[in-house]
């Protein structure tokens, strides 16, 4: 195998580099000069308290935000940020958003919408406008769109603030378990979840950013942090 | 065969060396047994030229026939061009323990630095040595100068090299800078020095950047499993000190700890060594409590 070749195997599906953010009109950044990288089943939690940067973060490395300083490569497909519904159409239905993104990540739309209703169990409520439907039943929608177009890296903000306890149960065995070859990046306060399913962990703190190889540490700092 | 007898300790040194050397010759001159207590354990006769290993070899023999030869410079006995390494300081420290244990009980306590010595029994003795001692330059005072005067008051600074960083550090070996962030862990621990019983004070310098967060700080002096302790949060960067007072009943090897409070994210420590002091067991400022965690008043 060439040297070059070989490089491109080696790769990390995710790298960024010196990547910051400051807001239009905002004094101080949110964050700067994170660092890290991620393997093609790299499993990297975000943890932070509110307000900190987790979830611009996740929609910068999503595409949804632009980055500020510094740079983010992905070698491997990676999801939008399941969770966040801004992606739809409101006045569109559930069958019209799944028509456009299908359409969008050049998928068959038949299939695409099996795998969507036999996930979010949504029915005829599908032909409904997305914009009558409520919290949980857009979540429903959201998460089986990210599930029924598969990628390389999942991003998942706060994956627990959505549905009832049957549907996170459904979403963390369709995430973790079926899908266990896959990179994932998550944002979440849930601790346990991050301990259990996370192999690293970057914090995110007054603009700083540390990246842990040990989970149950960044967790532990996590613990206190919220708690002062 | 002489019915005289004299019992030394002597430190583990390059000079200590040579004390042995010249007392054996003396000895054999005078035609006196010569035995080590080590390779004799059983022997309790008090006759010829022995030498103890501990305070307890030197008691079969009166105390107007006992010596003990200290050396407490920070030079390193195989090569004294090198700082002394910390095992050598520790084996040392162990010795003069059992050197200060046996000046307690009588025994004619004399320098190794000197190069003619009056023992008792055998009168003077000279030594030859090649080459005088060498402390080395980085060392500023040996961390075994409080074996240097027995009285309250005797003082040595531990300079941060003597120590032991888990997580490394940044800076110089004698600046120390540690990167507090991580779980609550000791970041500073050492040097394991002995110590003989008393009271011994402990003041630390250190400075502090909490990095605009707040740096909880637990500081121990100790040994074993007993330790007293002090607690401090730290918000504002600046040069801070501490000071942690403690009894020991027993000769033991002590620790400094210095640990993160609690898991932080953030902050820098660096230490700038401690000073030890003897203290009078009837000095009216108070003890370090064991059982509690006091807040410091930092400076």
């Amino acid at each position: 195998m060439s040297v070059a070749a070989n490089d491109i195997i080696e790769a990390p599906g995710l790298r960024v580099s010196r990547l910051g953010k400051t807001f239009h009109g905002a004094t101080r950044p949110v964050f700067s000069n994170i660092d890290f990288t991620l393997g093609r089943s790299g499993r990297l939690a975000i943890l932070g308290r509110n307000g900190q940067g987790k979830s611009t973060l996740i929609k910068m490395l999503g595409g949804i935000l632009p980055a500020t300083e510094g740079d983010i490569i992905w070698n491997m497909s990676s999801s939008w940020p399941i969770g966040f519904g801004g992606g739809f159409q409101g006045s569109l239905s559930g069958l019209d958003n799944i028509r456009f993104l299908a359409r969008l990540y050049n998928r068959d739309y038949r299939e695409t919408l099996d795998r969507v209703d036999n996930f979010a169990e949504l029915g005829r409520s599908l032909r409904l406008p997305v914009k009558h439907y409520s919290s949980g039943m857009r979540a429903r929608l959201a998460f089986g769109l990210s599930l029924a177009i598969e990628f390389d890296c999942y991003l998942i903000d706060e994956l627990v603030a959505v549905g009832d306890a049957r549907f996170q149960q459904k979403c963390q065995e369709e995430l973790f378990t079926h899908r266990k070859d896959r990179a994932f990046m998550m944002a979440s306060h849930d601790v346990h979840m991050i301990a259990h399913y996370c192999d690293r962990a970057i914090i995110i703190e007054s603009g700083k950013c540390k990246i842990f190889e040990d989970v149950q540490e960044a967790v532990d700092i996590y613990s206190w942090l919220r708690a002062a | 065969m002489s019915d005289f007898g004299l019992c030394v300790l002597i430190t583990p040194s390059a000079a200590g060396h040579g004390w042995r050397e010249a007392l054996a010759v003396r000895a054999a001159q005078l035609g006196w047994l010569i035995r080590d207590s080590a390779a004799t354990p059983g022997d309790a006769s008090a006759t010829g030229l022995v030498f103890a290993h501990n305070h307890a070899a030197m008691l079969a023999f009166p105390a107007s026939a006992r010596a003990v030869i200290i050396d407490t410079t920070a030079t390193d006995p195989v090569d004294p061009g090198q700082p002394a390494a910390l095992d050598a300081l520790i084996l040392r420290s162990q010795v003069l323990v059992e050197a200060e244990m046996a000046a307690q009980a009588g025994a004619a306590v004399l320098n190794a630095a000197r190069y003619a010595l009056d023992f008792p029994v055998l009168g003077p003795v000279e030594r030859r040595e090649g080459s005088p001692y060498r402390i080395h330059p980085s060392v500023s005072e040996s961390p075994l100068a409080i074996f240097d005067d027995a009285a309250p008051g005797a003082s040595a600074t531990w300079s941060p090299r003597w120590f032991v960083y888990p997580d490394g550090f940044q800076g110089s070996a004698d600046e120390p800078l540690i990167d507090l962030t991580g779980r609550m862990r000791p970041v500073i621990h050492g040097p394991y020095l002995h110590l003989p019983a008393g009271r011994w004070r402990v003041d630390l310098s250190f400075t502090v950047d909490p990095e605009q967060a707040h740096a909880p700080l637990l500081f121990e002096w100790g040994s074993g499993i007993e330790f007293c302790r002090i607690m401090t949060e730290i918000r504002y960067p600046g040069t801070y000190s501490v000071s942690l007072d403690r009894i020991w009943i027993e000769p033991d090897a002590v620790q400094l700890r210095i640990w993160p409070a609690h898991p932080v994210f953030q902050g820098r420590f660096g230490f700038r060594g401690c000073r030890v002091t003897r203290v009078s067991m009837d000095d009216p400022s108070p003890l370090t409590p064991i059982d509690r965690i006091v807040e410091a008043g930092v400076v």
